[in-house]
């Protein structure tokens, strides 16, 4: 593997919304279209190097653009302005929006996961835990049910859900175990790239310390890249290497997190760490 | 031959639309399993009565056809009697019983146990012709899956039924792969009758009058039916033979014969009943 190569590249990264897309009706500098459509920009102009096995978080205020630029990134939206390039299992680098959806789907489903906030957007709340840490391995040609049961079982138990849970529906799962349900139903197939979006909100506090701390072992023992996007500068303290601090869509600040955190240079970082409650 | 009743197109629907559903036919017939829109029309009966069945067979008969239509296997039910009336008045055609004289065969659940021959046509009623309907309800969704052959979350279902029962539990309207590229819905007939759709020398048409769509499977077109190595597809067996006719081997339906929970095993196919009968 040539390690030279950031895994992902991403140069002037922006997505609007309310944008026509490839439509004929050019935006002025003002972001107003000719129509008087105001666009709003979710992020614009960031950049940033993903090199393997490193943790990015990304973190800022609620409506500073984090999810946006996640989804931008991860083209789960369109990119409006600049380029993702990433580097492929096989040692290419691709466009993201220059290859094909069928292309995208394939990364999907073999380098790449995805951890929603809402474990009841990942995962398919009727279908049974199995089947749910299955559905990634049968998408790629697995066709043994052995095989793939154990995987699952496998799975489960590392994150720690009991295994003869492996036949009750997400749907009977308490919160934290759905979040660690969608975490295994990501990483079975051995990304090499996870995005996270807010994995731990919503879940109380000695629930989030445990799955934060499965979730760094984890990306430590696979060699995960991984983005995370949090509000909670705690999240980025305990398993990032490199913190993106956003604002109004722009990145304001970026640098390794313990540099971000403890010695803040934009005034709204400074804002934003004093701000956190004295535990 | 008597001709076709006065103030009638041939077969009911005018040349036009005929016309089109002909067009949608050779489609579907080029693209094996791949489901095909279509503008369905209002026919003199409720939709969901097998409304597509009868606009493609009205499309495609012709003074020297010779009808059969059965339903559930039998001649003399309802739906079969009625639908073979209306064509006898509107399209003039000869109407039979016998699975052998037949050159189109209308079909609600059954194939008939008698092997189609080359020449022959059966016509499929179609209530829901998306297989993966009750996985993904989004169309649009479910119309990507196909294009892109992402069709791992077939087998999640198929997962599921193991893991709840231990074996492959879906005994109607079995999912197959055509040709090696489309997952189809073979409509509710019996997985007892997916092997007799392998290959089978007969056109077979499928037909979905609310859901406008229609579907093929050319003569002589691979037709598999899905499983897992270590569960492999099985179709239903019988382990007595039928009460009247005695033969095995094929689908029996139990008959309620009074109100002390009596009941008798019977062909579900008439015409190879009494003619097994009368061998």
């Amino acid at each position: 593997m040539n390690d030279a190569q950031p895994l992902l590249r991403a140069r002037g990264v922006g997505h609007a919304y309310g944008d026509p897309g490839v439509s004929k009706h050019s935006v002025s500098k003002h972001g107003v279209s000719k129509h008087g459509v105001s666009k709003r920009w979710g992020c614009r102009d960031v950049d940033l190097d993903l090199w393997p096995g490193e943790v990015v978080a990304v973190v800022g205020e609620s409506g500073s653009g984090k999810s946006t630029l996640l989804g931008a990134l991860s083209q789960r939206l369109r990119l409006t302005t600049g380029s993702v390039r990433y580097r492929m299992a096989d040692g290419t680098t691709a466009d993201l929006s220059e290859i094909s959806e069928a292309a995208v789907r394939r990364l999907w489903r073999t380098e790449w996961g995805y951890v929603h906030q809402d474990p009841a957007d990942g995962l398919r709340m009727h279908v049974s835990a199995g089947g749910n840490v299955g559905e990634p391995l049968m998408a790629t040609g697995w066709r043994h049910y052995g095989r793939i049961r154990a995987a699952a079982a496998e799975w489960l138990r590392r994150v720690e859900i009991p295994v003869d849970r492996i036949d009750d529906a997400p749907l009977t799962f308490s919160g934290g175990m759905r979040q660690r349900l969608q975490i295994a139903r990501n990483l079975v197939i051995a990304p090499r790239l996870v995005f996270m979006d807010e994995p731990t909100s919503g879940l109380d506090v000695s629930v989030q310390a445990r799955l934060l701390d499965l979730i760094r072992s984890l990306v430590a023992e696979l060699g995960l890249a991984m983005i995370i996007v949090t509000h909670d500068l705690g999240v980025a303290r305990l398993i990032s290497h490199r913190t993106l601090v956003m604002k109004d869509g722009r990145v304001i600040e970026s640098g390794l997190t313990d540099r971000v955190l403890d010695d803040p240079q934009a005034a709204y970082t400074q804002l934003l760490v004093s701000s956190i409650l004295p535990g | 031959m008597t001709a076709a009743r006065d103030g009638y197109n041939t077969g009911y629907l005018d040349e036009q639309t005929k016309r089109m559903i002909r067009r949608a036919l050779l489609k579907a017939v080029a693209v094996p399993g791949f489901q095909v829109p279509f503008a369905s029309r209002e026919v003199p009966m409720p939709r969901g009565w097998g409304t597509g069945g009868v606009q493609v067979t009205a499309s495609i008969i012709g003074p020297d056809d010779v009808l059969k239509v059965i339903d559930q296997g039998a001649d003399d039910t309802t739906n079969a009697v009625s639908i073979r009336s209306f064509f006898a008045a509107v399209a003039g055609v000869r109407t039979t019983t016998r699975t052998d004289e037949a050159t189109v065969i209308q079909t609600r659940h059954r194939i008939p146990e008698t092997p189609l021959a080359a020449g022959q046509t059966i016509v499929y009623q179609v209530p829901v012709p998306e297989p993966l309907r009750f996985l993904e309800p989004r169309e649009t969704e479910t119309r990507r899956m196909h294009a892109l052959a992402d069709y791992g979350l077939m087998y999640v279902k198929l997962y599921e039924d193991i893991a709840r029962y231990g074996h492959i539990a879906t005994t109607y309207d079995y999912p197959v792969m055509v040709n090696g590229r489309y997952l189809m819905a073979p409509s509710p007939v019996p997985s007892f009758d997916n092997p007799k759709m392998h290959r089978s020398p007969a056109l077979q048409l499928f037909g979905a009058g609310r859901e406008k769509r229609i579907y093929a499977v050319p003569p002589f077109t691979d037709v598999e039916s899905l499983g897992f190595e270590d569960h492999p597809f099985e179709p239903q067996r019988f382990e007595r033979p039928c009460a009247i006719c005695g033969s095995v081997g094929v689908y029996l339906d139990e008959v309620i014969t009074d109100d002390a929970g009596g009941s008798m095993f019977v062909c579900s196919d008439t015409d190879h009943c009494e003619r097994a009968v009368t061998a």
